[in-house]
């Protein structure tokens, strides 16, 4: 009987009736969300489709308005200068009209040619000889005596076009005919200003064409863009917590849809990944909770009434919940893809011994024997410290699940590296390869023992697998239990 | 008050079990779902105490068929599995109470404790019958106010049948809920626990207060 009165401690915090359900928070808290994007703009000015494209499109359509402005003038121009040049000869073919050959004694072999005033044109013409026959009024100087349209600078400066033509003049007489040379000028202000209205409505027009344009892309582009605004903003929505959210693919743009599909994939593999995170935290903390509760309790009890035996029994968790925890940090380093493999000669024999030792007390407790058939020359080349746990975890199996009074062996024949034959109960043919899942929880035939099982042998096959070995289980006929170390390449052989 | 511990993590269920039985109860212990769904559908438990990953038929799929089979022991779940939807599942099934390992062991007697007075439809941790009070916090008993000095075991036997006094209790009733699987089943060993504890109680006393019903079994009560 203890000294120490049980249960006495005062509950009065505990409430009657029904005792609310304990709510323990569980693991780390929870991440926080992802930030949400802020209303700030990004200070680095990112590039924009729609202005790109924007820009882009009123840089073509103004190169085809250019183009075609000018196309237009040039051809505006001539049909103006054709038109120009049709008067003027119109009017030059009138003024020869109006020549005529006189011969009335006063004038022999003279011509009957006054020119009329023409306000802003010249005229003059020449005899045959080449000498002036006469001017228009108000034409001081002389115009050039050519035939044909060509342009010149008019007397009084200003810039004008001109038509020569030769002519014969009307004779009553029917005399042999003489040829009298008569050039046309005028100005061509009125084709010029022409030429400049037409050139400042095409200006006009163009711009108000390119700013329609621009207008025009700039809204189709903001609407048809749209999608990828509502896609941003499920995006947004989306974080550890919510990865059931998916991205619809119906009445998204063509070339959006497939971007789409491939996010929804790969929400898919991150929301099973998050999943199989969570499955394996849960299960961690399962296996850590487990073997706490075990000590507290027992020390809780012990506390009350002392046991020779509970220090033991407490330093035998303890050992239990290190192991667990080293292999928790080499599973860890196997999953992200760390671990460093750092080869050299490895002794099997004297490393075997090693492993077994921190086991040597719990087998002997339960009449397990140790038989080490490892030959002292059996040299592995690989990674000693990873071995190591392999070969921990395997024994550490066997000791815990090989039935009390039993016998563990340990041989390398056959090209293993080691085989680890316990004397049984063999587990069942079909859990023998899930034996490796992770937090596998055993076959009832083989927990006699009654002690967990965790993630030792599913790490013992990560490692092995990591120093390229394969690690396999059988059970015999005769009801034994075989782990087989292999290299990877070597050839099964049938236990 | 017996009561069945089904969890398969040895050194946790053998401190449970001591633990427990320090603290007066009748225990029996066992590590696989299969075997803890058997000693609970044949032995009338008040209490079990139920780990959900088990070897065999886990924890949940154990209490649907104990529900199932029409079984009524107070059911408290006792696990690592701590997430809403585990509690919720459990209680949904039938589970009393719910604790998460790792737990304080005095908490868990103090829930196994309101679970019996649940369970015999009492709000008073102390159960009085006439003069003779039964703490069932602190397991004593008093009768006028002076301690009676039980062993565990007589006040294993007075706690039950002050929970079901006025009522016959059978010597089987008896033994089923303040005896384990580890007790002598010689019935010679409930006649003289029976008969220390009447002694304490009712010696030097004009009113008796635990009668005996030949054929039938006995009760405990100021009635004749």
């Amino acid at each position: 009987m203890s000294a120490i009165p049980r249960g006495a401690p005062p509950l009065e915090s505990i409430p009657r009736g029904a005792p609310p359900l304990r709510s323990i928070p569980r693991g780390a808290p929870p991440p926080a969300p992802p930030a949400e994007p802020s209303g700030a703009p990004p200070p680095v000015a990112l590039r924009s489709i729609r202005a790109q494209l924007t820009v882009a499109l009123i840089g073509v359509v103004g190169c085809v308005l250019v183009a075609l402005a000018i196309a237009l003038y040039v051809a505006e121009r001539d049909a103006a200068w054709q038109q120009h040049d049709a008067g003027l000869i119109e009017r030059a073919v009138a003024l020869a009209a109006i020549g005529e050959r006189e011969d009335d004694g006063t004038n022999v072999g003279g011509y009957e040619l006054d020119l009329p005033a023409m306000p802003g044109a010249f005229a003059e013409v020449w005899r045959p000889d080449g000498g002036v026959l006469a001017r228009s009024p108000g034409l001081t100087g002389d115009l050039p005596a050519r035939t044909g349209a060509f342009d010149l600078r008019l007397p009084d400066g200003r810039p004008g076009r001109a038509f020569g033509l030769r002519f014969e003049p009307r004779d009553e007489l029917h005399r042999p005919p003489t040829e009298l040379t008569l050039v046309l000028a005028n100005g061509i202000e009125g084709v010029e200003a022409a030429g400049r209205v037409v050139r400042t409505r095409f200006l006009v027009l163009g711009l108000v064409a390119l700013a329609v344009v621009g207008a025009l892309t700039a809204w189709t582009l903001a609407r048809e863009l749209r999608p990828l605004r509502t896609l941003a903003a499920a995006l947004t929505r989306i974080d550890d917590r919510h990865l059931a959210i998916r991205l619809p693919v119906d009445g998204q743009p063509a070339e959006l849809a497939a971007p789409v599909r491939m996010l929804n994939d790969l929400l898919e593999r991150l929301a099973a990944s998050f999943a199989r995170e969570r499955e394996f935290t849960a299960n961690v903390s399962h296996e850590l909770r487990t073997p706490l509760a075990g000590l507290r309790t027992l020390l809780e009890v012990s506390a009350h009434a002392p046991r020779p035996d509970d220090l033991a029994a407490a330093l035998a968790i303890v050992v239990q919940m290190c192991q667990l925890v080293e292999n928790l940090l080499m599973l860890a380093r196997v999953d992200a893809g760390q671990l460093e493999i750092l080869r050299g000669r490895v002794a099997v024999r004297a490393l075997v011994e090693d492993c077994w030792r921190p086991y040597a007390a719990a087998a002997a407790e339960r009449g397990l024997a140790l038989r080490n058939l490892v030959p002292e020359d059996a040299i592995a080349t690989t990674d000693r410290d990873k071995l190591r746990v392999v070969i921990a975890n395997l024994i550490s199996n066997a000791v815990e699940y090989t039935a009390a009074g039993g016998w563990i062996e340990l041989s390398a024949d056959d090209g293993a590296v080691l085989d680890v034959i316990d004397s049984g109960p063999p587990v069942a043919a079909d859990q023998l390869d899930r034996m490796f899942d992770r937090m596998w929880r055993g076959d009832p035939a083989r927990s006699a023992a009654g002690v967990h099982c965790g993630i030792g042998l599913s790490l013992a096959r990560s490692l092995a697998s990591c120093l390229d070995m394969t690690l396999t289980a059988t059970a015999s006929a005769d009801g034994t239990m075989r782990f087989r170390l292999a290299p990877a390449s070597s050839i099964e052989t049938a236990a | 008050m017996r009561l069945l511990i089904i969890e398969d993590y040895t050194p946790l269920r053998d401190s449970l079990a001591r633990g427990l039985r320090d603290a007066g109860y009748a225990v029996d212990a066992t590590g696989s779902g299969g075997d803890g769904l058997w000693y609970a559908q044949n032995h009338p438990y008040d209490l079990v105490i139920l780990d959900i990953m088990l070897p065999g038929i886990d924890g949940f799929e154990l209490l649907r068929r104990l529900r199932g089979a029409g079984r009524t022991p107070h059911v408290l779940v006792l696990t690592a599995r701590d997430t809403v939807a585990d509690r919720v599942t459990g209680l949904d099934l039938g589970a009393d109470d719910y604790l998460v390992k790792p737990f304080a062991f005095d908490e868990l007697l103090a829930r196994l404790r309101a679970m019996v007075r649940r369970r015999y439809d009492r709000a008073d941790p102390v159960i009085r019958i006439g003069d003779l009070e039964v703490d069932t916090r602190a397991r004593r008993a008093r009768r006028g106010g002076r301690a009676l000095g039980l062993s565990a075991r007589e006040y294993a036997l007075l706690e039950y049948l002050a929970h079901r006094a006025g009522e016959i209790v059978s010597r089987t009733e008896l033994w089923d809920h303040a005896y384990d699987e580890a007790a002598e089943p010689g019935s010679n060993v409930l006649d003289v626990h029976i008969s220390h504890l009447r002694k304490k109680i009712d010696d030097g006393w004009a009113r008796k207060l635990i009668h005996t019903r030949r054929g039938q079994g006995y009760v405990l009560g100021e009635d004749q």
